[in-house]
């Protein structure tokens, strides 16, 4: 069955940006056909380095079947899936032949949605988009990202996700340049967020980090509050250091005990939308 | 990893592909398992910390049921076990 938003239109202008891609704030404009790369690295291929059924999403979300596409637009320092996020070339390539079994495979699992992850699959959007059109039996999609997409990958994307799933990682620039190497991080994500609302269901996801309570945790909670207050707000607390946060004094222990539950309360205090 | 070992990486994940769609991982450069596909679809991450807490990354149905045994207090975990019963009631282990 043909799904609805797959216009040969829409497809064609997902493949454009392989000419000149401006799927993310970057906006590097690279010729991914011609072999150039961006600060993702990304070309046209797009990879797979796990897809399984896992239970530790959002418990509306679980059973989830999650896609992991190599390839990251963001280099956070404390990236738990490290070179798999950040190699492009890591994993088996994403085909429709391929897709479509694996749908089905996860489905005899009990998944009830497939689940895009990575590194980022916005930098894979014109891939995914020609897989997904392709699927006979497509279940609901959730789009898992770092929501440093530009709005017109985002217009790519309307009617083709169920459930975008935001990771709201730093609360200002700041930090977002220390930790993960972008600039204006709070305008693009910010703007980001209030656009996918309009769209279609949205989660937006925090991982706490360890001593940026008051530089991220608590201006991330203030403008949820004040602009998306009914939007569910997931809370994650499992912060373990990865990659290279050894490097960074404050990111290179656990969570310290206690902040969980304190950033819990503050949540709860300015009465957003906590979910589990 | 060399440019040379990333491309029989390439190969053999997508050779791979052509046959089977079960979840492979291509091992890490530095692990043991360098160059060897293995199936993940049953492994979790499992990190405890010296005071106790744990951390289970890309949790499997067994894993939490493992951790249902230990009669744990987290809410999350009981929320999600209910809606496997939910939906899977014949597949649970009990």
């Amino acid at each position: 069955m043909k799904q609805r938003w797959a216009s040969r239109e829409r497809l064609e202008r997902a493949r454009s940006h392989y000419r000149g891609c401006e799927l993310c704030e970057h906006r590097c404009a690279a010729d991914r056909l011609a072999g150039q790369r961006g600060p993702c690295s990304a070309g046209v291929a797009t990879r797979v380095f796990r897809h399984r059924v896992e239970y530790g999403e959002e418990v509306e979300l679980v059973p989830s079947h999650l896609f992991y596409l190599s390839g990251c637009d963001l280099r956070c320092v404390f990236c738990i899936a490290g070179l798999n996020a950040f190699d492009p070339s890591r994993g088996r390539e994403l085909t429709s032949d391929f897709f479509n079994a694996a749908v089905e495979w996860g489905k005899e699992q009990g998944a009830r949605n497939i689940q895009w992850v990575g590194g980022e699959p916005t930098i894979h959007l014109p891939a995914i988009l020609e897989v997904m059109s392709q699927c006979p039996s497509l279940p609901p999609v959730v789009w898992k990202s770092d929501f440093h997409f530009t709005p017109e990958a985002l217009e790519l994307l309307d009617g083709a996700v169920d459930v975008y799933v935001a990771d709201f990682k730093f609360g200002n620039d700041q930090c977002a340049r220390k930790l993960a190497g972008i600039d204006n991080y709070t305008r693009i994500i910010q703007r980001n967020l209030i656009a996918a609302a309009n769209q279609s269901r949205l989660i937006v996801r925090h991982l706490l980090l360890p001593r940026h309570m008051d530089c991220c945790y608590r201006p991330i909670v203030n403008w949820m509050r004040d602009n998306l207050p009914q939007t569910p707000f997931s809370l994650r607390d499992g912060y373990l250091p990865s990659w290279r946060a050894k490097h960074f004094g404050d990111l290179a222990k656990p969570l310290e005990p206690g902040a969980a539950r304190q950033a819990m309360d503050i949540a709860r205090d300015s009465r957003l939308a906590v979910i589990q | 990893m060399s440019g040379d070992q990333r491309a029989a990486h390439r190969e053999k994940g997508d050779a791979h592909n052509k046959n089977d769609v079960r979840p492979l991982y291509l091992g890490e450069g530095n692990s043991d398992c360098q160059g060897i596909l293995q199936d993940e679809t049953d492994m979790s991450e499992i990190t405890i910390q010296p005071d106790g807490r744990v951390y289970v990354f890309g949790a499997s149905r067994q894993v939490l049921e493992l951790l249902e045994s230990l009669s744990p207090t987290d809410q999350k975990l009981q929320r999600v076990l209910g809606r496997i019963r939910k939906h899977q009631p014949v597949e649970l282990k009990r």
